[in-house]
């Protein structure tokens, strides 16, 4: 049982690939597991990652609906198309998109899958909600809408109650990627932005600040910025974080 | 079902239900189970059942053994935390294993959750219906909802896991 206030790690890695991010993730969720197995003293540190990436298309564990013919036609429209671990259909992510990441070890907060979705849910809502005077909600699909439009997707994974994966919030995304699949395999539904929804440019810049000051709020945590502007050092740190 | 909740710790001051549910059985294996007799443990006004005649891993799986097979299923306590589960990635058959090893995956509200083996030995059946109908593991996780069904390696492993006792202590402790 934690006493006093939690603490999380805010790492923003900025502009990273699909692929190299989910390695900082896996690095960080494997110090939580080695911690957990009370391997050598590790220690895992609950880290929100931020990044934003280059085009790419994502499907979670239900791939039966991808195949390889589809995976082709998605890699023809110019992004790159990734098979993961986590719940969820297929998903768009690329440049105007804040993505976030809490690899987080939920035995500090609470130990239930729904209850995470639905801090990260109530994170957006607040969000939208304070900074920006949209009335965005949940629907029977998980993630954050406005009417019938996605704004937020949320996609997760969860090993011994260790979190990966996480959010992808619309900020200044160009929308017509979407036109390309049915976003989360939901059809007759839409996608926006934030953008779109308040008439006036907002970027992941705009949006991290007010997004991290509703994380803390909702996961009741101090979050503490720590440069990643140095990803060699950033691999050291989470690889020789001890108790 | 008459339902039972505790207000009080569980531990030590559980009672038995005034009706009995699920089946009697016996295995020809040197013990006999009694009766199945559900037990509920109030956790956060809750209420998670937890037969007595069954065994739990921490990861809060539940395993029914008789003779050398054991059927696997996750917790009354475990659906609950999930959510409507949508999709079960069974572990394939003949697939061996060693205790807590990862062996499938549940996803629920979008989260995928990894399922973890409770003991050693070889899976020799799936729970195919699951395929079409998922949310039997929310609706009936300790009967039509059990997952796989695995050849025991060594079965002195089962005095390892829980007791419903022990293991509705071990909610106490998460709560």
């Amino acid at each position: 049982m934690c006493v006093g206030r939690k603490l999380v790690i805010l790492r923003n890695l900025g502009r990273m690939s699909y692929q190299q991010a989910f390695q900082v993730q896996k690095l960080t969720s494997r110090q939580h597991l080695k911690e957990l197995a009370k391997k050598d003293g590790c220690k895992g540190l609950d880290t929100l990652l931020i990044v934003e990436h280059p085009p790419v298309y994502t499907v979670g564990i239900r791939t039966a609906g991808y195949p390889p013919e589809e995976e082709e036609r998605i890699k023809s429209l110019g992004a790159d198309f990734c098979r993961t671990d986590r719940g969820g259909l297929i998903t768009f992510h690329g440049p105007g998109q804040l993505v976030a990441y809490p690899v987080l070890n939920l035995g500090h907060f609470k130990k239930s899958m729904k209850w995470y979705i639905e801090r990260l849910q109530q994170t957006v809502i607040k969000l939208c909600d304070v900074e920006y005077g949209i009335d965005a909600h949940t629907t029977e699909d998980i993630g954050v809408w406005m009417g019938s439009k996605k704004l937020c997707a949320i996609g997760v994974h969860g090993t011994h109650f260790i979190t990966t994966h996480g959010l992808a919030l619309n900020c200044n995304v160009d929308l017509k990627w979407f036109n390309h699949i049915v976003p989360c395999g939901l059809e007759g539904k839409g996608v926006t932005s934030l953008t779109e929804l308040t008439g006036r440019e907002v970027t992941t810049t705009d949006v991290l600040q007010p997004f991290v000051k509703c994380f803390s709020e909702e996961f009741e945590c101090d979050v503490k910025f720590e440069d990643s502007s140095n990803m060699e050092e950033v691999l050291t740190v989470i690889k020789q974080a001890v108790l | 079902m008459a339902s039972f909740v505790l207000v009080a710790r569980c531990a030590r001051t559980f009672l038995p239900h005034a009706t009995r549910v699920g089946r009697s059985s016996s295995t020809a294996v040197g013990r006999t189970l009694h009766a199945s007799r559900w037990f509920s443990c109030s956790t956060n006004i809750l209420t998670h059942n937890v037969p007595a005649d069954l065994k739990y891993s921490k990861e809060h799986e539940w395993i029914r053994v008789e003779g050398n097979t054991s059927t696997i299923g996750i917790s009354d306590y475990a659906q609950d935390k999930l959510g409507d589960v949508v999709f079960v990635e069974l572990p394939n058959l003949d697939a061996e294993f060693k205790e807590n090893d990862q062996c499938g995956t549940l996803e629920s509200v979008k989260a995928a959750s990894d399922i973890y083996c409770p003991v050693s030995g070889k899976v020799t059946e799936r729970n195919e219906t699951l395929e079409k109908d998922p949310s039997l593991i929310n609706s009936s996780c300790y009967e039509n909802g059990w997952l796989f069904k695995v050849e025991l390696a060594n079965p002195d492993e089962i005095s390892s896991l829980l007791d419903a006792e022990g293991y509705i202590k071990f909610l106490e402790e998460q709560d």
